[in-house]
């Protein structure tokens, strides 16, 4: 076994006690609710039978940890609960929604990517040039945008006036690659800007520091062409823009929900928003427990990525 | 004092932190004095002239309602102001005692209290957020909470980080021995070391708060209509953006104004304070 292996382990389990306490946050907190769920579901003026019977069938009238063991292993068996609006099993809501956040995710993933490693990469090189104020504008710029009101814009533009892409919803690009990937390219851009620019910020001060340091004009010197230095700064810069990469890359699911909500995306936020809206707490539960326990995942995949990448760490 | 000084001296310096004071203390002038500014009153319903675009009378057209969109980009502009004061407020008055608890005393009370930050860290921001104020309900003050609790372990940590160092100074281990409490060696001590750090997450924490509050009251969760904020005002010009894409467009451009004061503020004064760090270009 080697110590990515032995590091992988280690960073796997740490994630279990997380979890654990962050769902158990959620379900007490859902429980907070002032006046109970069961009352703000029927409303303050139902018949106090049936709120006695919602919350019976809630399993509200039990010790907030005997629920809460009762809905953990009924997670573990994929039991979510059902809807209490349309009696819909709430697993099988999130199995039908999810892959659509995600492939607006991964979309604004290779959007920011797409923009920030050559924006950074050509900043860091040409420092204090045009292209490189146009760079930190947009690093700037990128984080104080506001993604919705970018979405709107864009959709404006691109959609109303100009026309190239569809003004909402969704096409599987695993039904119609075309016609999909034709959906998504707005909600995708919408949301990498942030990110893009974060990440160009990142890029451009890490390899600055690789440029300045004595390693590449020795290399330099000895006749490595260019092109070959460029690598090794890269490579060496890349190493703490993978940590942000991944941090960044969890707020793209928080992210997503608002972008679904501009575009009428189908996805796991709409759910999200439209079951907090209709006081839908099982609903509500159960969509806040999986993007969450998502996000520290990603986060895993990123340290362990980390660990791997920087042999300093596996000494 | 000196040190006071030499601060105003490095800010007086520092273009971004120049250019953010400029944009803010414009920010903070239309926040405090905005309806007076204003040219008609931001509530005033006109359904005869509702959705006119931009004119004279009304420089950023009106809105569904027939409202000046303009007189209400300036009310909106005290919302986000109270939101980027207070939320900081609230996240430093627990994030940072934390911080210089774990980081003076380390150990498994450090251990302990930043497992918890970790696990209260462990949530995408706006989703903790939209929990929050799921279960607590909307309106200025239950946001303004919400937001803060996101941001209490961002500020645990940076405090805890400076704390740590400082514990280790020569001056601390002094005060120590000669008989000095906990609390007045965090407070005299060790404290003021964190000051710039604190300062610097401040003004980052109020631009995500402004932006935050939008997105909270973009998704309809946040600030209920018809109260002026930025965000509700961009959830109603969505269903008008094709008629009408003055109603959209400029309670973006305010959005976008104000937290791009905070955020060069930010930059600016990491340059200013920590020039260990090195100038951010």
């Amino acid at each position: 076994m080697t110590e990515v292996h032995q590091y992988a382990i280690k960073r796997a389990l740490s994630a279990i006690p997380v979890l654990l306490l962050v769902s158990f946050i959620i379900v007490a907190l859902i429980r907070l609710v002032p006046g109970g769920p069961a009352v703000i579901m029927l409303g303050a003026d139902a018949d106090p039978q049936q709120i006695e019977h919602l919350r019976e069938s809630m399993g509200l009238n039990q010790p907030l940890y005997v629920q809460y063991v009762e809905y953990m292993s009924g997670l573990l068996r994929g039991d979510l609960g059902e809807s209490y609006m349309t009696g819909q099993a709430v697993s099988a809501a999130v199995a039908h929604r999810l892959p659509i956040s995600l492939s607006v995710a991964l979309g604004g993933f290779f959007v920011s990517l797409l923009i920030a490693i050559p924006a950074g990469t050509i900043s860091a090189l040409k420092q204090d040039s045009k292209s490189d104020y146009a760079a930190l504008t947009f690093g700037l710029l990128g984080v104080s945008i506001p993604n919705f009101w970018l979405g709107i814009m864009l959709l404006l533009v691109f959609g109303v006036y100009i026309g190239w892409f569809p003004v909402a919803g969704y096409v599987s690009p695993l039904d119609d690659p075309l016609e999909g990937i034709r959906y998504l390219v707005l909600p995708s851009v919408t949301l990498g800007t942030a990110m893009a620019a974060i990440v160009t910020r990142m890029l451009r001060s890490e390899m600055l520091e690789e440029i300045r340091k004595e390693y590449s004009n020795a290399v330099r010197m000895k006749g490595v062409s260019d092109l070959r230095v460029l690598r090794h700064v890269m490579k060496n810069a890349f190493i703490p823009v993978i940590t942000v990469i991944g941090m960044q890359a969890g707020y793209l699911l928080g992210g997503s929900v608002v972008i679904e909500v501009v575009f009428s995306i189908p996805g796991m936020g709409r759910l999200l928003i439209d079951s907090i809206h209709a006081r839908d707490y099982i609903m509500l539960q159960g969509v806040v427990i999986i993007y969450t326990a998502l996000f520290i995942l990603v986060n895993m995949v990123v340290d362990i990525t980390y660990f791997y990448l920087n042999p300093k760490l596996r000494e | 004092m000196r040190r006071l000084r030499l601060f105003a001296v490095r800010f007086r310096k520092s273009r971004l932190a120049m250019a953010g004071a400029g944009v803010l203390s414009t920010f903070v002038f239309i926040g405090l004095f905005g309806p007076y500014l204003a040219p008609h009153d931001p509530a005033t319903m006109n359904t005869a002239n509702a959705l006119a675009g931009p004119s004279l009378e009304h420089p950023f057209g009106t809105d569904n309602y027939g409202r000046d969109v303009f007189s209400r980009v300036l009310a909106g502009a005290r919302i986000a102001l109270t939101v980027a004061v207070f939320v900081p407020i609230v996240s430093m008055s627990i994030g940072v005692p934390v911080g210089l608890v774990s980081g003076y005393f380390g150990g498994w009370i450090d251990n302990v209290l930043m497992r918890v930050m970790d696990s209260l860290f462990a949530f995408p921001a706006i989703l903790l957020g939209l929990t929050l104020v799921a279960v607590f309900g909307q309106g200025l003050r239950n946001i303004i909470i919400a937001i803060g609790i996101v941001f209490i372990p961002q500020f645990a940590r940076i405090t805890r980080g400076s704390a740590a160092s400082a514990a280790k100074e020569e001056h601390v281990k002094a005060a120590r021995s000669t008989g000095a409490s906990h609390l007045r060696i965090l407070g005299v001590h060790i404290l003021p070391f964190c000051l710039s750090a604190i300062m610097v997450q401040a003004s980052i924490t109020a631009a995500v708060a402004i932006l935050i509050e939008a997105s909270l009251s973009f998704l309809g969760v946040g600030i209920p209509a018809p109260e002026p904020s930025w965000g509700t005002m961009l959830e109603t010009a969505k269903g008008y953006v094709e008629s009408a894409w003055w109603f959209g467009f400029f309670p973006g451009v305010a959005i976008i104004f104000a937290v791009l004061g905070f955020n060069l503020l930010g930059d600016g004064l990491r340059d200013v304070l920590d020039p260990r760090m090195g100038p951010s270009r």
